[in-house]
């Protein structure tokens, strides 16, 4: 989600329009839009609860981490699996560590909600 | 609240590789579903259009083109060639079909339409004897197993059936 194209965002417009007519058809009333929507939220917080009871669950709905880099070595399956290459993490490197070099990385993580971390490695 | 280890490179989390491998088989054969259900789509498995979604049946009178699959509240199209010469043509129409779909449009207009108990029958006049066909332009009301039975001409009822999807 955090490293959205321009196509994914048009994708996520489509989607939302599509599903909007499937969940509302031709009822265009107040009362069905009220529903919908306290409907929508009731299963977020629901969500959220089952979450913090059940964390092997969490893991289901949001995910989990994925270390591309350790100690500077790169992870070839996770890169090839994540369908995550090296530009885009030298591009977030630079953009959000002003690094480089492949070699000031010691860490870079692609988090649960798609954002990719860098770890500079310390200097001296 | 528990705290996620810490790994030999200093990272404190828990990746669970296991998961994520788990994961992204899962997300594979997900998309190979995706494969699957496109295909299956482009060749009308899910109705609106494709040479799966309209099934012809021969009868001795005419041949009936009608949906195989179709949508809730869909349009669709049920389309008679008639086969012989005659100077009046006749289409009976079951009444399980008017339970199921609504007829928007008939091509062309019956030149009389009357009900029965076998439901109801379209008349169709054709003064130069050489055949012709129509389309009943139909969309479903339920959704599920459509069968009903049509007619021609006073022939036996060709049973025929739609699923409908919703």
């Amino acid at each position: 989600m955090a490293q959205m194209t321009p196509f994914d965002l048009v994708l996520l417009l489509i989607i939302a329009e599509t599903t909007q007519q499937a969940l509302l058809g031709d009822d265009f009333s107040l009362t069905t839009a009220t529903l919908l929507i306290i409907v929508l939220f009731g299963v977020d917080i629901g969500l959220s609860y089952v979450k913090e009871w059940a964390p092997g669950l969490a893991r289901y709905l949001d995910g989990a981490p994925t270390v591309l880099i350790s100690d500077g070595t790169p992870d070839l399956r996770a890169f090839a699996r994540a369908r995550v290459s090296l530009d885009d993490v030298l591009t977030t490197a630079r953009q959000e560590q002003g690094l480089e070099r492949m070699e000031q990385i010691k860490s870079a993580v692609l988090e649960a909600d798609g954002k990719v971390s860098i770890i500079p490695r310390e200097k001296g | 609240m528990r705290q996620p280890p810490i790994r030999s490179d200093g990272l404190q989390l828990d990746e669970h590789r296991r998961f994520q491998e788990r994961f992204w088989k899962i997300e594979r054969i997900g998309w190979l579903v995706f494969a699957i259900v496109i295909v299956a789509a482009l060749l009308g498995a899910f109705g609106a259009g494709g040479p799966v979604a309209t099934k012809v049946v021969e009868t001795r009178e005419a041949t009936i083109a009608h949906p195989r699959v179709g949508r809730w509240e869909s349009a669709d199209e049920l389309t008679v060639r008639f086969k012989s010469g005659r100077e009046t043509y006749s289409v009976e129409l079951s009444p399980s079909f008017a339970e199921t779909f609504q007829i928007e449009d008939i091509q062309p207009l019956p030149a009389r339409t009357t009900i029965g108990v076998r439901g109801q029958m379209l008349t169709f006049e054709s003064p130069g004897r050489d055949g012709g066909s129509i389309k009943l332009h139909i969309r479903a009301q339920s959704v599920g197993m459509a069968c009903y039975e049509m007619s021609v001409n006073g022939a036996p009822p060709t049973p025929l059936s739609t699923i409908i999807l919703p």
